[in-house]
Parts: C-alpha cells; structure tokens; sequence
C-alpha cells in the first residue's frame, strides 16, 4: 500500500512537472525578482558556497525556475568534466598512503599494534630462563691445622664452589650454613687454613661431574659454600700457588676485618674477581652448570646472608697483594697491577689466548706463571717492558 | 581610528597580500601586478565573504582568498586589462568548453555557433561604460568557481533568456497554439480525454484541477531544500545522483528525501482536498488512485521514449 501510495505520488508529480515544463517553453514560468548570476550559479554548482550562501541560494532556485535551469544545465557538464579529468590508473601512491594512515584505519590499527607489541614482549618474557641471582656466599671455615704445605693462601676461607640443584643439595647446603653460622658465632678461634685432602678433592671433583650427591654433612660443613658466575665455573683448575708468609697473611687478615664494617658492598666484579682469585689458588670447583642457590639460602636467614657477605669481603681485603715470581702485585678493581708498574706508562695490550699471548708466555716462563696463577687482567713490566694481559 | 576603520584597513592589506600570494601561485600572470589584482579580490571578498560575515576577520579573509583558482582570475582579468596574449590564451583553452555548452542548450549546430559567437561578443563588451572600458561580462568572474563552469553557466543564461525572448514572441503571435497546448494540458490531466459523458468529463475535470492545485500547493508548503529536489527531479529532469549533487548529498540521501517528501505531500494533499474541497477519505483514495493509472497509462509510452532517448544520448557520447 505504502508503495502504492509513492507511485502515485511519482505519477502526479512527474505529470505536475511536464505541465511545469510546458509553461517554461512558453515563457510562463516562474521567476523571482533578482536572478542569480552566472558566478552564483558556477559557485552553487560546483558546491563552494558556505551553508549560509546554500540556503539563500537553495530558496531561490526552488522558486526560480530560470536560475533553477541554468544549474541543472550545469550539473551534467560538471559530471562529465569530472570523469574526464578522473585518473585512469587506480590510486596514486600518495592517494593509498593518505588512505593507509587515514584516521578511520588507524583508529583500528593502533590499538590492534599495541597489543600485538605486547602480546610479543610478553611471550619473549616468558620463554626467557629465569635469571639467577648470584650471590657470594664465601662461608668462614672452622679452624683446623695449618698445614705445611706448598699452597699459598692469602684468605682463610676455602672457597669451594658448591652446586645447589637437586632438593638433597639444597638441604645439605641449608644445614651448612646453619653450622657455619655456628661457627662464626665463636670470633675467639684462630684462623686457619684448612688443608685440602685428596679425598676432599676427588669427592669434589665427582660432585663437580653430578655423580656424586655430598650426603656427609661433615663433608658440607668443612667447604664453605660459594656460587660464582657459570662462565668461571667451567675453567680448568689452575696449578696450585706459591705459599706465603703466615705472619703476613694473618696480618692482612686482621686488618681486612677492622675495614670490613666500613667497607661498602663489594660488586659483581669485585665478585667476580674474587672468584677468579679463588680459582687462581687451585680451591677445587665443581664443574658442570651452575644453579643458584642463593634462593634457598638467602632466603631462609638473614643473618646467614650478612654472614656471607661478611666473608665475602674479608676474602676480598685478603687478596689485594700478591707475590708471584719475586714480583709483588696489588689489586686495583678488577686488576692485577706490578709494584714496578708506573702508573701512566704505555702497555702492550695482550689477549689471553690469543696469538701474542700464547708467543709470550712461551718464550717467558716466569710470565706464564704470573699470567697463570693471576686471573682477570694483569698489568706486569716483564724485562722493562709493561705487558697488560687481559 | 574607529575600530571599523582599523579593521577595514586590516582587511585591505591582507587583500594586497592574498593578491601577491594569488600572483605566486599562478602558472602565468600575464604581468599582472597585486595592486592591479587586489581591488577585484576586495570585490569578491565583499560579494561573497562579508555579505553573510560582516565581522570576519583578516585570516578568514586569507583563507577564502587562497581558495581562488589564481590561474583562472589572472587570465579573466588580463583579458580585462587587454592583454592580447590572454585573450588567445582564453579563445584557445576555452573555445570548445563553450562551443559544447552551446550546443547542449540549442537544438541544432548553426543555433549553437550563433550563441557561442554571442559569448564571445558578450565578454568583449558590446557596450562602452563610463570610464571608457568595455562593459564586459568578465567583470563578474570572482575565481571562486572554475572558470569552466562560469562560462558554462553564461552560455545557460544567455541561452534560457534568448529561448524565453523567442517563446514571448511566439506566444504573442500565436494565441491559438497556446490555448490547444492548455486544452492538451487539461485533457492530460483530467486523464478521461475520449469520454463523451459532458456531466462526467466536467465533474472529472474539477476534480483534476482540485488535486492539481492541492499538489501544487503542497509543494509550495516543503522546505526550500525539498522543495528544490522535487523541482530538480520532476521539473527540470534531473536523475537523483545529479539532483543530490547540487544539494550536496549522496544519490541515496536524496533517495530517502524524495521517498519522505512523497508520503509528506500525500498526506497534505488529502488534507487540503478535505478542508478546502470537502472531499472525503475515500473520495481522496479513489482520486489518487484513479487518475495515477490514467497518468501511468499515458506516462509510460514518454517514459519510454525519454529512456530511448537517454539511451542515444549516452551511445553517442
């Protein structure tokens, strides 16, 4: 019905519009007073006219048959004009571009980017392995009978390496702890070095290899528990050092512990240094990856931390001299510098394992041993001339 | 200074420099200067800006300036000045644009030369002002549209005024052809043109021409907007995406405008018809009804031949 309705209408105003049509050519028309001009009209027709301009315009044109004409006369011209001058070839690249970044694609894109961006960072953080914590824990040994053995030590601790992994080992090194804390509690005893058996070693060794769990907690107790960074744990133990004067060690020793309280915490390359030291004077480590355990120990007590970082750097004041080969050498950060060396004076830069380096300690023994039994990077004058071995 | 003077002296010298900017971007001056260039700016700002926006300010005045086709103004007003170059320039780039409106708007190719010659007389000037110059009808070309449609829109005027000059003449000289047109026009509508029956055909006849009227008047009570769609579509035989595109929307806006404008016209119609005429609702239906087949009889076959017609028109281009 309602369709009906509207083709009626259709019909009586095309009818309407015929006889409208019919008294236009016979000059009976309609006209309004002021016509447009042609400028008016172009501007309507092209659609440059401002809203106020459309419906003044809009209002004439309606009554204005003449003016009313003249545009319709100018719309079909205008749409051929506008095919003609319409691109052929699609888009231009600026058109796609301008189409890309259009405010409608980005309103979707831009929140879709963000998530996607944090969608990635999420997976990548996830998939990571866990970063470990490595935190010294360089325990104070039980005093036991000095030996008069070749082996150098500028530190009392003995720092062994010790692997945390499997729920055994976490629970041996808990108890450790305990009983060095123990230990420690009692400042009167003598510091001494604990000699290092065979037995000690091969023990270590296995367990270094994961053959061996340390279910002796004897065993545990006499090496001090000390987690370093796994690229120095996979290192071939180095030969065993020169000894030293007790006398002089004691008394290093006795003064890092009047600095320790005033000392500040120590970084990771002071740690690591430490480490290297460690190794440098043969203590025994145990190969294979190493775990943190740091999160079962650290955890449980803080006075076992405070403890560790106590020990930590006493060992770290122990080893600032050495004297290797006749040669004294004292540690500044993370180096190893010569007595002789003159601060300012130019050095041959040598890698450690390079070409140069293999040439010169093959030629200098004396070097080598400096270079072997001195970790990180060494500043030594070697026959008046100042070698830094990194 | 009055506050209305200093911003008229604004206005003036952001004019002189949207006259320099507009020489800057045109392709060719043809030597013109600003100074030459800015009293017509200062024209078309007054003419179209500041009729409607009295109090529009300096940068508005810039913008409506820097939409100008600079190209197309600094030919129009070189030609002015006699620029001899110009006006070759405007025959050669102009001379088919309106030579083809011409012939849009004549029946047959000699009227349509006549009327292009009749352009060209027309923006040289026939008449002499009073400074001398040619009264040409360059004067009014603002540079707001292009220059293109402007002379279009001049070839239309002159054509509509010549047909209607012709159409008086006529009408004067031949009484009898309009009244046969009218009595045609009454038997077209009444739409019950081979009936015998007097008494019918008159009661017919009233009732056509009441609902003529009413329609008629009903279409004058729309909008202006939809007033002029309906005229566009119906009157003057425009198709929807042209008649949308002078209103400035899409083919389906005015699609849905005319459908609305339908059942508003209805509606008035059938209540014009029963407050002025007495008709009842049912003597309204049938009326509509009645006469809408009538006029689909006799509209299908002009229907017809206007498709067959369009048809030719857009095979030959």
């Amino acid at each position: 019905m309602k369709t009906t309705n509207q083709n009626e209408m259709d019909l009586l105003l095309r009818a309407l519009g015929r006889d409208a049509a019919s008294r236009s050519q016979t000059g009976s028309s309609l006209e309004t007073g002021d016509h447009l001009d042609a400028d008016q009209l172009n501007c309507y027709a092209e659609g440059v006219v401002s809203d106020a301009e459309r419906l003044r315009y809009n209002k004439h044109l309606a009554d204005c048959d003449r003016c009313r004409s003249i545009v319709a006369g100018l719309v079909p011209a205008m749409a051929r004009q506008h095919e003609v001058l319409k691109p052929e070839s699609g888009w231009s690249l600026r058109d796609q571009l301008a189409a890309l970044f259009a405010p409608s694609v980005l309103r979707f894109a831009i929140p879709v980017l963000a998530l996607t961006v944090v969608i990635a960072i999420a997976i990548v953080a996830l998939r990571r392995p866990q970063q470990t914590d490595f935190i010294a824990q360089n325990q104070q040994q039980a005093p036991s009978a000095v030996s008069g053995s070749g082996e150098t030590k500028t530190t009392t601790s003995n720092g062994a390496p010790q692997l945390a992994g499997s729920p055994g080992q976490q629970s041996a090194e808990l108890k450790q702890k305990n009983a060095l804390s123990d230990q420690k509690s009692d400042t009167s005893q003598p510091l001494a070095v604990a000699p290092k058996t065979s037995s000690d070693k091969a023990t270590t060794e296995r367990e270094a290899k994961g053959l061996v769990e340390p279910s002796d907690s004897s065993v545990a107790q006499s090496k001090p528990s000390f987690a370093i960074e796994p690229g120095s744990a996979s290192a071939p133990p180095p030969p065993r050092p020169a000894s030293l004067d007790a006398n002089k060690v004691a008394e290093a020793r006795k003064k890092e512990e009047d600095e320790d309280l005033q000392k500040p915490r120590r970084d990771e390359n002071v740690f690591q240094a430490r480490a290297e030291n460690e190794v440098a004077r043969g203590a025994p480590m145990k190969g294979g990856p190493l775990r943190n355990n740091s999160g079962n120990v650290g955890g449980n007590s803080s006075v076992l931390s405070r403890q560790a970082n106590k020990d930590d750097r006493a060992a770290d004041n122990a080893v600032e001299t050495r004297k290797i080969s006749g040669r004294l050498f004292r540690r500044e950060g993370n180096a190893w510098i010569d007595s002789d060396y003159a601060s300012g004076r130019a050095t041959i830069n040598v890698k450690r394992g390079s070409e140069q380096f293999r040439a010169l300690i093959a030629d200098e023994p004396g070097l080598r041993s400096i270079a072997e039994q001195l970790g990180g990077e060494v500043i030594v004058v070697w026959k008046g001339t100042a070698y830094r071995l990194r | 200074m009055s506050p209305v003077n200093r911003k008229a002296e604004e206005i003036e010298k952001t004019i002189a420099a949207d006259a320099a900017r507009l020489l800057a971007r045109a392709v060719d001056t043809y030597s013109l200067s600003a100074e030459t260039l800015a009293p017509r700016i200062c024209a078309v700002v007054e003419k179209y800006l500041l009729r409607d926006d009295a109090n529009a300010s300096p940068a508005d005045v810039s913008e409506f300036a820097a939409k100008l086709h600079a190209d197309d103004l600094c030919l129009i007003v070189a030609c002015e000045q006699g620029n001899e170059t110009a006006w070759t320039d405007l025959v050669a780039r102009f001379g088919m644009t309106v030579r083809s409106a011409a012939r849009s708007v004549s029946s047959n190719e000699e009227g349509a030369e006549d009327l292009a010659q009749s352009i060209w007389a027309e923006l040289h000037g026939l008449r002499i002002r009073d400074d001398g110059k040619p009264a040409s009808k360059l004067a009014y070309y603002s540079g707001r549209g292009s220059l293109a449609g402007w002379l279009r829109a001049v070839v239309g005027q002159l054509a509509v005024d010549q047909h209607r000059k012709q159409s008086r003449l006529v009408q004067t000289e031949d009484d009898s052809e309009f009244d046969r047109l009218i009595q045609k026009d009454e038997q077209y509508w009444s739409g019950h043109a081979d009936r015998m029956n007097p008494e019918t055909e008159i009661s017919d006849k009233r009732a056509s021409a009441d609902l003529q009227k009413a329609l008629a008047d009903s279409i004058g009570h729309l909008s202006d907007e939809d007033r002029l769609l309906v005229k566009l579509y119906y009157f003057d035989g425009l198709k929807l995406h042209e008649a949308g595109a002078i209103l400035g929307v899409h083919e389906a806006t005015a699609s849905r405008r005319l459908t609305r404008i339908h059942a508003d016209l209805r509606l008035n119609v059938a209540e014009s018809l029963k407050n002025e005429h007495g008709w009842t609702r049912p003597e309204t239906e049938r009326a509509f009804s009645d006469i809408a087949l009538q006029l689909e009889a006799d509209i299908e076959p002009m229907l017809m031949g206007e498709t067959m017609v369009e048809n030719e028109r857009e095979m030959t281009g």
